[in-house]
Formats: C-alpha cells, structure tokens, sequence
C-alpha cells in the first residue's frame, strides 16, 4: 500500500466543498481550473465498467501531469446519474489515505476512515469496506480500489463517475466511466447457536449469522437466553458492529440501561441472570458468515429450563427473533418431563395419539418413552408401548407385560399387535424440534381392551433420570356391558390348618382387567372389624390388611409380589408370596395367610369385586377352620436281636407332637410284619 | 373506566388458583440425608402436573408451583442404589393440595436398592455405526419388574471395548432382566446368539447378602446383515 505523506491536503474547507451537491461542485472547481496555468488533473476510467451485482470492488483511477503525488482528492459516484443524494458517494484523499462516505443526504461527509480499516462506512444506499479496499499507483496514475456493497432499496441500473482534484486547485470535472446494475441486498439469515442444547451453569456459546452481501452488512447481533423473547429478567447480551461493543442488559431491560464493554476488554458485563466474560468472547468474520462466542456464566439463581433466541439487524431491518435452541441452566442432568398427548381424551377404536415429551437438555437427551394405555400402570393387560429416539424403534409389551412381542421402526411400513391392541408403524411419525420429540402413534383397539382406558407416559433421560408415570389423558375404545362382576370361587373353599394361600376369583364379561377391586374376608362376619380383612386395589397394584377395627383404624399395605409382611390380630400376609393374575374374564388374587395362634375356630371366607361401574356383592366363598393342625409321626423300637425261630418284640409308637392340632377322629395305625416273620401277639 | 379494571383485577383474582409447595426431606433407610436426589411432585388424575426439585446438602427440598390436587412424590437418586417408589410398584407418599396450600415436614426414606450391572463388549465398535436405513443401532437393556413394568438400564459408562449398562433394582425379588435388538448381533456370556425377535430374558433374583452388583455381560458381535 503506497502512503502519500506529505500531501496532507485534505483540509476541512475541501471535504466540505467536495460533499456539495455534484452540480454545485462542478461550478465551483470549473472556476478553479481556470485560474490555473497548470495542466489539470484528469479522470481515466473505473473498472469494470459494466455489470451487476450487490457487492463489488471498483478500480477509480485519475492522473496528474505532475505525478500521482499530485492528485489531492478524487470523488466517486454511483448512482443514477450525476446527484450525490441518496446515492454512494464517495472520496478519496491520497494524502491520508483515508476514503469518505457522504451522508444520504450527499452534503456532508460524516464517515471517514482509513484504507483497510475493519469499520466499514455506511450509508443507506452502500457499504465501503475498507478492509477489503485498497490504492495503488503507477506513473501519473493514482487506483483507488473500493470494496462496495448495495444496500436497500438502491437497486436497478446506475452509473459510474469520477471527478479530481490536484495540488494547485486544478479539477478535472464529472465524468462517468460505466454503468452498473446493483441487485437488492439481502437480508441477514439466522444459521445456528452452538450447542442448541444442554446442561451447565457455564458455557461458550457460538451464533453464527450470514448475509449475501457479506458479514460486514451485519452490524448487530442480539441474543437472549431465557424463557422467552424479553429484554427484563434475562440473559440479553448484545453485539454492536459499529461501535465494536458487547453489552448486557439490565434485570429491568433496557430501560434500565446496559452494561458495555469493548471487543476483546479485559472485562466482565454482569446481571443477576448471567455473566459475560469479554475477554473469552470473539466475533470473526468470513466472507458472508458472522461468528459470535460469547463466553457465558449463568447465575445460580437463573437456574431451569431456558430457550435460546437470537436476533441479528443490517441495513435492511433486523430478522425477527427466533428461538434457536433450549439450555438448561443447572449444574447437573434435569429429567425430562411429559408433555401431553394429542387427542388427551376421546372415543374410537383406531386413533392416532401423538406423545410430546421435553427435555431441558434438547431431544437428544431423551432416552427413551414408555406409553400405557390400561386402567392404571400396569402392563399386563396393556397397550404398552416403548420407544428408542436413537434407533426410532418402538417395542410392544406381551399381553403379561413381562416380555416384548415385536418391534418395528417409527415411518417403516409394518405392524406389531398384541391381544389389546395393533400399532401400524408406516404410518407413525416422530418429529423432533429443539428440546421435544413428538411421537405419532396409529392405534388399533381390540377385543382384549374395552371401555375406557387411561394413558399414562413416563420418560426418561440419557442420565437415567425420569419424569416419572404420570397420566395423560383417557380413552374410550369401545362400548362394554353394564353386567357386573361375578364372584367365581375361593380355593380351597374349605379346609382346616394355621397357614394357607387361598385363590380367590371374580370375573367380568368386560375382561378381567375391568376389574378394579377385590375384597376379601375371613371371619365370622361380613365386617371390616376383628377379621382378616385383605384389599386389592388394582390400579393401584397394592393390597391392604384392615386394622383390628376395621377401616377406622387404618391398614398396612404392601404389593403383591414384593417381599413384605402384613399383619394384625387375626392374621399375617405374606405380600411376597401373594399374586394377582389376570387371564380371559377372571382376576385372581392368591392370598398367602397364616393365621394368628389365638384366632382359632370356623371361619367363612367372603369375597366382594368392583369394576369400573358396577359391584358384585358380598358373597360367602366357603369356610375355613383356624387351627393347628396335627402333627402326626411314627416310630419302630426294639430291644435285643431277632434270631431264626426265637421270639422278639418291636414297639410301632404314632404320635402327634406337642402343641400341634387335634387328630379328628380315629387313627389308624397298619403295620405290615416283615416278611420271614409271623405275629405272635399284640398289645 | 377505573371502576370497571378494578372489577376485573377482582374477577381476575378470584379465578386465577393460586399454587402450592411441598417441602420436606429424603434421606436413606437409616435416615441420612440424601443430597442432590430429585424429588417430583406428580399430580394423579387430569390434567397432568408436576414438578421437581432437587435437594440440598442437608436433603431438604422445596416443590413449587404446585396446583391443587394429589401428589405423588417420586425420588430418584443419581448414581442407582435407591428405589424410587414411583417405578417399582411401591407405595410413594401421597400429599393432598388445596390452592395455594404449603405442605412442609415431609420426610421421604428412600429404600435401598442392589445395582444390576449390564455389561455389553462391543468389539467391532457396531454400536457407533448407523442401520442401512441411517438409524442408530436398536438394543434394549432392561429390566421386567413383577408387576408389569419394563425398567430400562441407562448407560453409566463408556469405554473403548464396550458399555456399562446399570439399573437399581429390589433385592429379593424374582426379575427378569431382557436384552434384545433388531439391529445388532449379541451373544450371552456363553456365546450363544441372541433372538433377534424377542430377545433374551433371563430370570434372576439378587438376594439379601448377596454381592453387590448383580451383574450380567454379553458381546455384540456385529449388525445385522
């Protein structure tokens, strides 16, 4: 780059001739040129001469007979014809190597600056990029090369001048050298914050912006973490090109002022949602692409879910906020969380329901999705569904729900079915977006599943961290019968002894998951009180023995299946030993008991069933006698040897052990005398 | 004009529910406080709602914005070795909200759980490749609790010859743990492949005493051609 030293001649009174209205200026240089005895100075050409497009690097040469060094200033035009308003006006003065940019006004020159500066100059009609400019010379002959891009609505066919100015006064007046077709420049695209997605209390965040018409047209970006698009109570962090500035607004906004610090400060902006750290922040640009990392450290008290936005402005508007990603503010994994399902209620056997469920750490987060349709959590019996986001894979539960019958990919045709219901996957979508995954389910009923029905979702993470089974919705897939329940058998319906597991059944013509209740007792009297008392509630999959006095004095619970004891005075359950199975119409509860020592006597066992409408009564079941049992053994004892026809004696002793039941009625003792023996007596 | 705002910051008022907060703690079987442990307040019923809390140092939480309604309260531990009540069947407390009602002095002990460990090697590195239709691999670890539910094992660790899988389960009762995938060849411990259908489901139970962690491995041998 050539510096003309010495030829500081760009003085206040010039800039502000030259910035006249290119009519006025004519006239006055004109009179200038002649009252000189030099040669003047003169225009030789711009390049290229013709052509169109929003940006482009124009070569504006002029020349003096005296030599390049005398060349004082040369103006340059582009516009529709000879005016300096509203159009890209320019100077150049070689002295100082700078260029200036008039107003739209064409009057004045507010914007200066030196070649290959990194501020561009700007008005509404053009941007010079002086990083990208540059001068040379040869001979008589000074190139000023100007990086030019078209802004707004400074489009269509336009020419090209150039007027100059030299040392002694001399002016070779306008004269345009080209024609040039500007295009419309282009509004600034949003591309991308990175990550879009995750956890922390501190992070570097990379927004990324681009324009056609290159990233120096970008001369703002706005970010704002929060729970949405507001400049109070938020992380709103700001980029300004102009005046190469970070700033952070304040708790209240921007009525509240901002924090600002210079591009590349050993500083930190600082609110009571988040701290920016300027020094660690960057801005690149890169042909048309604007890079921001803004280096960020949430405050504790910020600390949740929080959407990503960004914003970026050019001469053309600013592009409207957008949500570019969700972060969670915590210091570990959050769980995700269940959305809602869509349509959360209804009638109908074939349906499609779409899930949503969320994560604070983007969808990439969510590790899997449990679905039921049933009368409570359970998967027995159920529509039981679940999904792998990563291999878009969705499994269906066995009619027991201990086992997987099939898979199938989400969007590939097929279908998997169990008794209840038939999942079509060619038709089932998924859509994700952000922190959500939608998932579309088309849904078959069948036979195995009438009436109404509940849908429950949990959802997890990749931490392992769930949301937990949480209802969701309910559906009717199909009409069922109002017949109420039947009570079926207990087993055994009679029998004696101190411990026992008794089977009791009830059956539905709706299934036998339409049941939802068992009540069972054991005692002398349909009552809650000083009985054996046993309660299945079945959406909630738990049992209960009722208190000594009934419902008033509370019960214990436990679940069937699961180790644990229930007990008062009459009895004891052996949860762990306990089971309910469903099978067809029937539900059966197996009840593990053992009864109390003191609790002795003939009892009646009762049975009572629920469903989701209607009971069927009590009714008694059979009888049971609480009592020990007898305890029965037997023994041979003899004394000295048994010898070839000689006599011996051997005792056969039964007996029953202590404090085990009584015997009822006669026992009969057989013994069979060994062979090779013969009964002499017996006593 | 006044008049009828105030009239409608009355009405306003009167129908906008005011929520409620539970507070209490969690602590272990021996009652030792259980920091940094989530706590979810899931509302039974319709409309859904729920939200979370974690707890602090001392294992206290607080669950806010909490509308009316009943509560059950789920506890699930980071690191396994608890059970959270609301996934295997247990009896979860419950806490009934009015408007804007606070319910504090809540203590959650959180029972004990054995770590079921799920070793997967993964030689040819198939886990990082993608399906010819561009899916990740499937495979489902996991667990079938006795009462109907399927308790997927997350991943806990991550090394270059394979994947911990891991799942708190209860101790002393009969499971069934089930691999299976539609996209990778997996052989048992013993070498034997796999159904690619169903899968493989052994039964097993990890009683009291027993050395922890119960543990199971298995080598995927490669996609599915």
């Amino acid at each position: 780059m050539t510096e003309f030293k010495g030829h500081a001649a760009r003085t206040r009174g010039i800039r502000r001739r030259c910035a006249r209205t290119v009519s006025v200026m004519a006239g006055i240089l004109g009179f200038a040129f002649a009252l000189s005895a030099q040669s003047p100075p003169s225009n030789v050409s711009v390049s290229p001469s013709s052509g169109s497009g929003a940006s482009q690097t124009f070569s504006f040469t002029s020349s003096s007979p005296g030599g390049y060094s005398h060349v004082l200033w040369m103006e340059m035009l582009v516009n529709s014809g000879n005016v300096a308003q509203n159009g890209c006006f320019m100077a150049f003065w070689p002295g100082s190597n700078t260029v200036g940019l008039a107003g739209d006004d064409g009057s004045t020159w507010p914007m200066t600056g030196v070649l290959g500066s990194a501020t561009p100059l700007q008005n509404r009609q053009c941007r010079v990029n002086l990083a990208s400019s540059t001068v040379s010379v040869s001979g008589n002959n000074v190139t000023v090369n100007v990086a030019l891009t078209f802004l707004g609505t400074f489009i269509g066919s336009k020419q090209t001048w150039i007027q100059t100015g030299d040392v002694n006064g001399l002016a070779a007046n306008w004269q345009q050298f080209g024609t040039w077709t500007t295009v419309s420049a282009q509004p600034s695209a949003l591309v991308s914050v990175t990550p879009s997605y995750g956890t922390g209390m501190s992070q570097t965040f990379t927004y990324v912006a681009s324009n056609l018409n290159g990233n120096n047209a970008i001369t703002g970006l706005h970010t704002v973490i929060g729970n949405a698009v507001s400049d109070a109570g938020t992380c709103y962090i700001y980029l300004d090109r102009t005046y190469s500035v970070f700033g952070l607004v304040s708790d209240t906004g921007w009525a509240g002022g901002a924090q600002t610090a210079t591009l590349g400060a050993t500083a930190t902006l600082s609110n009571s949602q988040c701290q920016l750290n300027v020094a660690s922040s960057t801005v690149t640009g890169s042909g048309n692409t604007l890079t921001v990392s803004l280096a960020i450290t949430f405050k504790p008290a910020f600390v949740g879910a929080r959407n990503s936005y960004m914003l970026d402005s050019d001469p053309s508007g600013y592009v409207g906020w957008q949500q570019m990603g969700t972060w969670s503010v915590a210091s570990a994994p959050q769980a995700p969380s269940n959305v809602l399902v869509s349509p959360s209620s209804g009638t109908g056997v074939s349906q499609k329901f779409t899930f949503t469920s969320s994560s604070p750490g983007g969808y990439p987060d969510i590790a899997w999705m449990q679905m039921i349709f049933n009368y409570a959590v359970d998967g027995a019996g159920a529509c039981y569904f679940y999904y792998s986001p990563g291999s878009n894979t969705i499994s269906l539960a066995n009619d027991t729900g201990s086992g997987y019958v099939a898979s199938a990919v989400i969007g590939t045709a097929g279908t998997i079915e169990n008794s209840q219901c038939r999942l079509d996957a060619g038709t089932s979508t998924v859509g994700k977006s952000f922190n959500t995954i939608a998932l579309g389910l088309s849904l078959t009923f069948k036979a195995g599943m009438p009436g109404p029905q509940n849908i429950y979702l949990d959802t997890a993470g990749n931490s392992g961290l769930s949301s937990g089974w949480q209802q969701v919705g309910t559906w009717t897939t199909t009409t069922v019968s109002s017949q109420p329940p039947s009570l079926v058998s207990v087993t055994p319906a009679s029998g004696a002894g101190m411990s026992r597991t008794f089977s009791y059944v009830a059956s539905s013509v709706n299934g036998g998951n339409y049941i939802m209740q068992l009540h069972t007792i054991i005692g002398n009297a349909i009552s809650d009180a000083g009985n054996c008392y046993v309660y299945l509630d079945r959406p909630g999959n738990y049992i209960q023995l009722l208190s000594d006095t009934g419902w008033a004095g509370g019960a214990q619970y436990g679940n069937p299946g699961a180790p644990g004891t229930l007990s008062n005075s009459q009895c004891q359950v052996d949860t762990g030993a306990s089971s309910v199975v469903v099978s067809g119409n029937n539900v059966t509860l197996n009840l593990a008991v053992t009864f109390k020592p003191a609790w002795t006597g003939v009892k009646n066992t009762y049975l009572y069933a629920w469903d989701r409408g209607t009971a069927a009564g009590w009714g008694q079941m059979g009888t049971w006698t609480v009592g020990s049992t007898p305890a029965l053994s037997i023994t041979k004892t003899h004394s000295g040897n048994f010898a070839k026809g000689g006599t011996s004696t051997y005792t056969v002793t039964a007996s029953n052990a202590a404090g085990s039941g009584l015997t009822n009625g006669a026992v009969t003792v057989t013994e069979a005398v060994p062979a090779g023996m013969t009964l002499v007596a017996c006593s | 004009m006044t008049k009828a705002i105030a009239v409608f910051v009355c009405l306003h008022a009167a129908l906008v529910a005011q929520t409620g907060s539970i507070q209490g703690a969690a602590t272990d079987s021996k009652g030792k406080p259980l920091k940094g442990t989530f706590v979810t307040a899931v509302r039974g019923g319709l409309p859904p709602a729920s939200q979370s809390a974690s707890t602090a140092n001392d294992g206290s939480f607080k669950i806010q914005g909490l509308p009316a309604g009943t509560y059950s309260l789920c506890v699930q531990v980071p690191g396994d070795g608890y059970l959270d009540p609301c996934q295997w069947g247990g009896t979860p407390v419950k806490i009934t909200l009015a408007d804007g009602q606070t319910s504090t002095g809540n203590t959650l002990k959180v029972a004990d759980a054995s770590v079921l460990v799920i070793r997967i090697d993964d030689p040819g590195k198939a886990l990082g490749q993608h399906t010819k239709d561009g899916r990740n691999p499937h495979l489902l670890v996991g667990v079938w609790s006795g009462n109907g539910l399927f308790l997927p094992a997350h991943v806990a660790s991550t090394d270059a010859a394979g994947t911990q899988y891991q799942v708190s389960i209860p101790r002393d009762a009969a499971l069934k743990l089930h691999v299976s995938s539609r996209d990778l060849q997996v052989a048992d411990a013993g070498g034997a492949a796999i159904a690619a259908s169903t899968g493989e489901q052994q039964t097993f139970q990890h009683n009291t005493g027993d050395s922890n962690p119960k543990s199971f491995k298995y080598t995927i041998t490669g996609l599915v051609p």
